[in-house]
């Protein structure tokens, strides 16, 4: 018998005291765990989805609100712009701006958004039509992989979509005329995948009958209740009649997409996505221009993004605080464990040294053991943590369509199971040496 | 051959031991008898290796291992000497028969399973052999602790008081066991006590008197 396996059963033949020492060093181990696999997750989707993107213009109100649903599509929009506003960046030979992909948000299909915009975002996300081809027309869709998936989507598909963002079927603009699926994109492992991509024109055609003449409207689409889509009157918002109102496929035919939105300078959109040729100067000014000049607000997604880890920051402190307080706790449970362990079995500690049994193993022995329940606490902590993180991908998911994966392993984690094994040598290192320097003559003796 | 000779003892409180010198041929029983504080123990873990004597030489069939220490001490002991106390000790966490396999493992003997659970059946408690000690009674437990005691075929066989918690029935039994055994294995056997029961049961005998030096 290995003094591995002498070990193990040692440990099970005292299972209350093992089950709490390896539960403390769950604990500890887990709460890390899921603290690194969920602040992991998050950076890479918001970095995954930051895209390059250098600043993001829109209406006036919170810059992280604008951020989070114009990149991350998991808030309500601030407002809307004017195409006017956003004429000089629309124009393909200013000097400094690489891309400018503009958006038009507020509506959805099935809890899915529908975005309207140009063939540039696909570029922006790295996708591409698996499926079908680009949309030529008004009204035409082309479908994130994932949506196209959950909701069963194919090729000629015609849907309704409802204006808000949550799904409610007296929200549906049932005068407009239907989308259609012409696509299907390739997975990106971003926001792309979850969306119905459409040109801005649809948006607008859509919402034809509404014409939210300013702006300067810091509201929350998915609190509108609308009694109906024909006579529901917008707070806040300027409905006059102009353009008039659109009905069916009027709104569709109004527009053409070989003609540039600048030809459309009567209409909105809710964003603009910047790519600059390589130059923060010129983005930081602009930034400053624009907050300060206009009506409009400007923001740079990766200041907004470490303010948003900043407000997370503190709960987070106190949650790693937490865990190294488990840990430190789990040490010493072990540390008592086999402390009081040792009265237990000097007598049998002494039987084995008269068997032939070294100090070298008899230390050896409660250290495994030590070892045994940080590392084993530990392993089981980091695959409570990966359950634990499952059932959250199923909130997420369902909640924001973002997709958290469970079961893969960070470098991190290995360190933790490294880390749990010094704690464990630490935490038995005492009682080991006690084991080591029983006094056979004396314990037999007694 | 165990020779013991001018051996001595002082404990670091200050209590010192001279014994009397032994030399206990090749399968020769010997019971030594002495009251309580007389020294028995001592002599018995200075035979056993798990004291170094003060003074004094030792040997088994020619073997210096007074001079031993450390690991050549431990395997010495493990692979030369059986040992069977006053109460039983085990390994909790292990079953009976794991027990004596332990017994061969620690004297880095090769472990030899159905010899020792065939020992086991020798001594009339094989169909305990998957139990855990507590699980046996007292008798059971000393039987066990001679069949451990004799797993590594020792060249000495020392017993601490092996009858002392036992009836005069038990008692009968495990002293006639570590006789008939001892002998199987042409082992020196040296029972130390105080039971004078044991006195009809033993051609030599060593009363220790006043060792106290």
């Amino acid at each position: 018998m290995s003094i591995f396996r002498l070990a193990l059963r040692n440990l099970f033949h005292k299972p209350w005291g093992t089950s709490l020492s390896l539960i403390l060093a769950a604990l500890g181990a887990g709460l890390i765990s899921l603290l690194l696999l969920v602040s992991w997750q998050l950076e890479k989707q918001f970095e995954r989805n930051l895209a390059g993107i250098n600043l993001v213009i829109g209406a006036k109100g919170s810059p992280l609100q604008m951020i989070l649903s114009s990149m991350y599509h998991v808030d309500a929009p601030t407002g809307n712009l004017p195409i006017e506003g956003i004429r000089p960046f629309l124009n393909p030979a200013h000097p400094y701006v690489e891309t400018a992909v503009p958006l038009s948000l507020g509506d959805s299909y099935r809890g899915r958004r529908v975005v309207g915009t140009a063939p540039s975002f696909l570029e922006l996300y790295g996708a591409e039509v698996a499926e079908g081809e680009m949309w030529t027309e008004v009204m035409e869709v082309l479908a994130g992989s994932r949506v196209a998936e959950e909701l069963g989507l194919e090729i000629g598909d015609n849907f309704q979509s409802s204006h808000g963002l949550i799904e409610d079927s007296l929200l549906i603009h049932e005068d407009a005329r239907p989308f259609r699926i012409v696509g299907i994109l390739s997975p990106t492992g971003t926001v792309a995948d979850q969306l119905l991509l459409t040109p801005n024109q649809s948006i607008w055609a859509v919402h034809g009958e509404h014409d939210h003449g300013e702006e300067e409207h810091d509201h929350n689409e998915e609190e509108h209740d609308h009694a109906s889509h024909e006579d529901h009157n917008h707070e806040g918002h300027d409905h006059d009649a102009s353009p008039p109102a659109l009905s069916g496929g009027e709104g569709a035919d109004k527009y053409d997409l070989t003609q540039p939105l600048t030809n459309f300078p009567e209409e909105q959109i809710t964003s603009l996505l910047l790519t600059f040729k390589g130059n923060s100067v010129f983005s930081l000014n602009l930034q400053r221009s624009i907050n300060e000049n206009t009506n409009m607000q400007a923001a740079t997604p990766s200041i907004e993004i470490n303010r948003l880890y900043d407000t997370m920051g503190p709960g987070e402190t106190i949650l790693k605080r937490l865990a190294l307080a488990i840990v430190l706790v789990s040490v010493f449970s072990i540390f008592i464990s086999l402390y009081t362990s040792l009265a237990e079995r000097k007598k049998e500690l002494a039987l084995m040294r008269s068997m032939g049994a070294g100090p070298g193993k008899l230390f050896g022995l409660l250290l495994t053991e030590g070892v045994l329940l940080s590392f084993g606490g530990a392993l089981l902590g980091i695959i409570l943590a990966h359950l634990g993180l499952y059932f959250i991908a199923q909130f997420v998911s369902a909640e924001y369509r973002y997709d958290f994966s469970a079961f893969f392993l960070l470098p991190a984690e290995g360190w933790l199971l490294l880390v749990a094994l010094v704690i464990g040598v630490i935490a038995a290192f005492i009682p080991a040496l006690q084991a080591a320097k029983t006094d056979v003559h004396a314990t037999l003796a007694e | 051959m165990l020779r013991a000779t001018d051996l001595q003892y002082q404990y670091p409180q200050g209590e010192a031991f001279r014994f009397p010198d032994l030399n206990c041929p090749v399968a020769s029983q010997w019971l030594i008898l002495g009251p309580s504080g007389s020294g028995k123990s001592t002599l018995l873990h200075l035979l056993a290796g798990l004291l170094s004597p003060t003074g004094g030489e030792l040997s088994l069939n020619d073997e210096r291992y007074d001079q031993l220490s450390g690991s050549g001490l431990d395997a010495f002991r493990g692979r030369h000497i059986g040992m069977i106390f006053q109460r039983s000790y085990f390994v909790a966490s292990l079953r009976v028969r794991e027990n004596l396999d332990l017994a061969q493992q620690l004297s880095k003997q090769k472990v030899d399973k159905p010899a020792n659970r065939a020992l086991l059946e020798e001594l009339g408690i094989g169909r305990h052999a998957n139990k855990y000690a507590h699980q046996l009674s007292i008798g059971e437990q000393q039987r066990a602790s001679i069949a451990r005691g004799l797993v590594n075929r020792p060249s000495l066989l020392l017993a601490d008081e092996p009858t002392a918690a036992l009836d005069a029935a038990n008692a009968k039994i495990v002293s006639r066991l570590l006789r008939e055994r001892a002998a199987e294995l042409n082992a020196i056997l040296l029972v130390v006590t105080h039971d004078e029961r044991l006195l009809p049961d033993f051609e030599h005998v060593i009363r220790l008197g006043d060792v106290k030096s």
